[in-house]
């Protein structure tokens, strides 16, 4: 037991010397002769070599002890530092290490005995003046480091003889050494201290509110220092989890040396900022992107010598890894004085392999165009090399920055070089957050996501528009989509009365920009970031939860993966797609869930209508007179049997195990449909549709080839739940209905079914006449017309005036194809979504200047 | 073995003492939106955040009366914990290993799923939790919500 954790920490302490060797040499080939590296290279070995004694690796220790030979001969100035001598001592660490992992893996060394590196060594020994080393010389050795270089951990050789002896020490002295102040802790100790720190910030909080409102001058004090304490003690902890970047930059200059051989190309590795500190997970998740861009840059940035010298550059190339503080983030930049990035070709190549279209490559920005390098599977270089160049790239870096909260910009000058420079935040632990409200909840955005904040009130919110997509948001010269976070989330939109004011968060992931529509906006505080259960992980817009100043939780929403929920396209995408001709994108077109209910095998209605599909075991529905019960949701949900609804069957459905609902929701309200099994959901447009008279079914029609039936709802709705359309609208504002101009009786009927659906009565005028005449008559507070209209007349002029004087909105519904409806109107709603339209008619309410529900304090 | 045993609805249920970390009364929990109806909320316990895992909902039981408060039996095994939502504690007992049984066979589903066996007490049988597994337990709403996402 005691070996291994002998072994253990052997393995540790040698990888840690030894990962400063390579720095050191590749140092040393810079200053050859500098006295203080090659000690240090030397005592490295040493200790390794006398640990290896100990121990009984023989062989590692006889490839140490040559390696110490040669290091000693430099050290004492008896021989010259050359490349060949740098790369042998390369390789004899490179073996060194190989030996240490098969060590670890095994617990024992490897079977290759390594003979040819011991011969180069020897010969290389032998080769100068100086006499190959004599055995004895190991007993001298230790000795004279250990007076010249102060503590060199117990002079392992001299243990070999007494290893039975069992002198722990050996090993152990290292760090009991007064010059090594520093321990070795297991992360997850910190882990938890952090965590126990956070506790007590929760306790402090809970001390300071009770300590002003006691009022004793004595606890007051107290209360102070624990505060005082309490926030030294979070800085230090927090601290210890800190490393300076130093610790990932090491391996480095060795892959530029390696990488520059093997190019044949000579390059320079200038790093500043190797102190600068960072939180060492997010150390951990920067290295593989990093080591890849600098690979970029040596690889594609710059040239060969040849090149360079016709251009006029010295023909060593340079590249520059820099690393500062800015504000709460880490920098870091990777520069080269290369070729840099040529936009023409960018765009040429993104043409070339369909990326974009020639119009849209042309109306780039050389800016945004150099931004084309981080397009999945995009490469310019001419030549695959086993470097780069395999298309798997710039798209992977950026992916893995900005999943750790970073961000990775660009600049280019062709000839003159390319700069990418990194932010990344210092730590994950702790994150910048906006504390938001949504339906009664508070959720967190990490900061680093949010690009602005809009308060929207009255006639300001003109900028958002209804497209077939849904909501829009006009922002700064672009149509973004918006997304309300209660419906995202599901969320009760009852909890808060938003009155006028709409609070918009615009928020940035992966390329996608949209606005999330929140409750309210309270505040920015730094958070500590929690992770959520495993139970979770499937839930990917969140991305942990932390806990607030009251002790209470808060979920941290995951922006991304909200973005992908919502389907919310990246921009890049986006406009490819409207690029790529004509083609209706999925997107245009309607959902719709099909299911089998009594005698109707494909019968549908718009997924919009749903709200959720459940599942009950039968044993918890509970008969009701004429329907069921079921405990859902902290709430009692009525579930009737469909088929019997439309009279097109029994009960049958409720006698399976699990009984299948459709649940149908307004505002608090819902009821469920059982049916007898869902069968898909498709995407499609109707197609001819014909009217039926069956009850309770709107229409046939032809979805994605087959013949499929409509349900009609709010019909539906009305004789399984007499109270159903008791309007939600009474409460809330004054009860005028809405009109509908439609000429087509489907298009009519289903507008009302939506309408009603909502909570809005509404009443159909046919003809474009009967529509004027109506509003002639007054007692409506809105209307909407299918767009565009077929009976054309003087009656449209008269509606506009109509409408501008009585202020009563009119809104217009249709597919976006042919001429789009005059500006007096409002928005082009598509037809069949309900939520679009509603959600109009639901913003124009708060528009209206004479609206009941102003005033609502925030 | 040692066994702590609580009460969910109309069946006893027992987990490993070695598993349960500690037993806590009612905590305020916070709703997770769009969670399946087995992992109800988020419980803060000492820095730590722990999903609850209704076991009434997990064993298709009817739900609890809006008055009565569940207990939150927190479990931990490995890398995995969570606070199993019980409607009260029982006792600790001690369990033959010899006197385990296979589930009954007309337990289907989750009951089946998510216990290693049972075992006969004096007047009730004695449900002994898979701990891994209802640790192990996934929240997404079921597979034809999926579809419509």
């Amino acid at each position: 037991m005691e070996d291994q954790e002998i072994i253990q920490d052997f393995l540790i302490e040698s990888n840690q010397n030894l990962s400063r060797v390579e720095q050191e040499i590749l140092a040393l080939e810079e200053r050859p002769g500098d006295g203080q590296i090659l000690g240090s290279i030397f005592r490295s070995f040493h200790t390794v070599k006398g640990t290896c004694g100990f121990l009984g690796f023989g062989k590692l220790e006889r490839i140490t002890h040559q390696a110490e030979n040669l290091l000693a001969e430099l050290r004492d100035g008896k021989r010259q530092f050359t490349p060949v001598t740098a790369s042998l001592i390369l390789e004899t660490l490179d073996t060194v290490q190989h030996e240490l992992g098969a060590i670890e893996a095994t617990g024992n060394e490897s079977d290759d005995l390594h003979t040819q590196l011991l011969l180069k060594l020897q010969r290389a020994l032998a080769n100068e003046d100086a006499p190959p080393a004599p055995p004895a010389t190991t007993e001298k050795r230790p000795a004279q480091a250990a007076v010249d270089e102060s503590p060199v951990p117990g002079s392992g050789s001299d243990a070999k003889g007494e290893a039975d002896g069992g002198d722990g020490d050996v090993v152990l002295s290292k760090s009991n050494t007064i010059t090594d102040p520093t321990i070795r802790v297991d992360t997850r100790l910190v882990d938890r201290l952090i965590n126990l720190v956070g506790e007590l910030v929760l306790v402090r909080n809970q001390v300071l509110q009770s300590g002003v409102s006691g009022g004793k001058s004595e606890d007051k004090a107290i209360a102070h220092r624990l505060n005082l304490i309490t926030t030294e003690l979070q800085e230090g902890v927090m601290r210890s989890r800190m490393q300076p970047v130093g610790t990932i930059w090491n391996k480095l200059p060795r892959l530029v040396r390696d990488t520059a051989s093997q190019l044949q190309k000579d390059i320079r590795l200038v790093t500043d900022g190797a102190n600068t500190e960072m939180d060492r997970t997010i150390l951990e998740a920067v290295k593989d992107p990093l080591t890849h861009i600098l690979r970029n840059s040596c690889d594609h940035g710059l040239e060969t010598p040849p090149v360079r010298l016709a251009a006029g550059k010295p023909a060593q190339g340079t590249v520059s890894l820099r690393a500062y503080h800015e504000g709460s983030q880490v920098v870091m930049e990777v520069e080269d004085d290369g070729r840099g990035i040529d936009p023409a070709r960018l765009r040429s190549k993104a043409v070339e392999k369909g990326i974009l279209t020639a119009a849209a490559a042309n109306a780039l920005s050389d800016r945004d165009a150099i931004y084309l390098v981080f397009h999945a599977g995009f490469s310019t270089a001419e030549k695959i090399t086993n470097i780069s160049g395999r298309g798997v790239g710039m798209d992977v870096v950026k992916k893995n920055i900005q999943s750790i909260g970073g961000q990775v910009e660009l600049q280019s000058t062709v000839g003159t070089g390319t700069k990418v420079k990194i932010r990344i935040p210092l730590t994950l632990a702790i994150i910048p957050g906006l504390i938001v409200n949504s339906g009664n909840q508070t959720f967190v955005i990490p900061q680093s996501h949010l690009i602005e904040l809009l308060r929207m009130q009255g006639e300001k919110q003109s900028a958002i528009e209804m497209s077939k997509e849904g909501a829009l948001l006009r922002w700064r010269g672009t149509l973004v989509p918006l997304v309300d976070l209660n419906e995202a989330l599901q969320l009760s939109s009852n909890a808060f009365d938003r009155g006028d004011v709409r609070n918009i968060a615009i928020l940035e992931a992966e390329g996608a920009t949209f606005g999330l529509v929140l409750d309210r906006i309270r505040a920015t505080r730094e958070i500590v970031v929690k992770p959520l259960g495993k139970q979770l992980k499937r839930m990917t817009w969140y991305a942990g939860a932390t806990i607030l100043g009251d002790g209470s939780v808060a979920l941290i929403l995951d922006v991304a993966g909200l973005a992908r929920r919502e389907r919310i396209a990246s921009r890049g995408e986006a406009s490819a797609s409207t690029d790529t001709a004509g083609e209706g994108t999925i997107a245009d077109k309607k959902q719709f869930l099909l299911f089998a209910c009594g005698s109707y095998t494909r019968l549908s209605v718009p997924l919009a209508l749903v709200d959720r599909l459940e599942k009950f075991p039968a044993a918890q529905l509970e008969r009701m007179a004429d329907s069921w019960v079921v405990q859902y949701r902290g709430a009692l949900l009525r579930v009737v049997a469909l088929a019997k609804v439309l009279g097109s069957g029994g009960e049958e459905c409720m006698e399976q195990k699990h009984v299948q609902v459709i649940v149908v929701r307004r505002g608090e309200k819902a009821i469920g449909l059982a049916v007898d099994r869902i069968i898909d959901v498709q995407q499609g447009e109707v197609t001819a549709p014909s009217p039926t008279s069956a009850s309770g079914l709107l229409a046939t029609y032809v979805l994605n080839g087959v013949a499929t039936e409509l349900l009609d709802l709010a019909s539906v709705l009305e004789v399984a739940d007499p109270v159903w359309n008791q309007p939600r609208w009474m409460a809330k504002a004054e009860g005028a209905p809405i009109l509908i101009g439609a000429h087509s009786q489907f298009m009519a009927t289903s507008l009302r079914q939506y309408l009603e659906l909502g909570g809005y009565p509404a009443t159909v005028r046919g003809s474009g006449e009967e529509l004027v005449k109506s509003m002639e008559n007054g007692g409506f507070r809105a209307v909407v017309m299918e767009w565009p209209t077929t009976d054309s007349g003087s009656w449209m002029e008269t509606l506009k005036a109509r409408s501008e004087s009585s202020g009563i909105p009119v809104f217009s519904v249709g597919e976006a194809t042919g001429d789009a409806p005059p500006p007096w109107m409002s928005g082009l709603c598509p037809p069949h979504d309900c939520h679009s339209l509603l959600r109009m008619l639901e913003l124009s309410w708060h528009e209206q200047p004479a609206s009941s529900e102003t005033g609502v304090s925030q | 073995m040692t066994v702590v045993t609580f009460h969910v609805g109309s069946v006893l249920c027992g987990a490993e003492v070695d598993c349960v970390q500690e037993v806590l009364r009612h905590q305020e929990l916070t709703p997770i939106p769009l969670a399946a109806a087995a992992t109800p909320g988020l419980l803060h316990l000492r820095g730590q955040i722990l999903t609850a895992i209704d076991l009434r909902s997990v064993f298709d039981l009817p739900a609890r009366d809006s008055g009565t408060k569940p207990v939150c039996v927190i479990v931990r095994k490995g890398e995995l914990a969570a606070s199993l939502l019980a409607d009260r504690i029982g006792e600790v007992v001690e369990v033959e290993p010899d006197a385990i049984e296979a589930p009954p066979t007309h337990w289907q589903g989750p009951m089946r799923e998510y216990s290693r066996g049972v075992t006969d007490r004096s007047d009730q049988l004695l449900l002994l939790l898979d701990a891994m597994r209802i640790l192990d337990i996934e929240s997404s709403q079921d597979a034809s919500q999926d579809e419509i996402n």
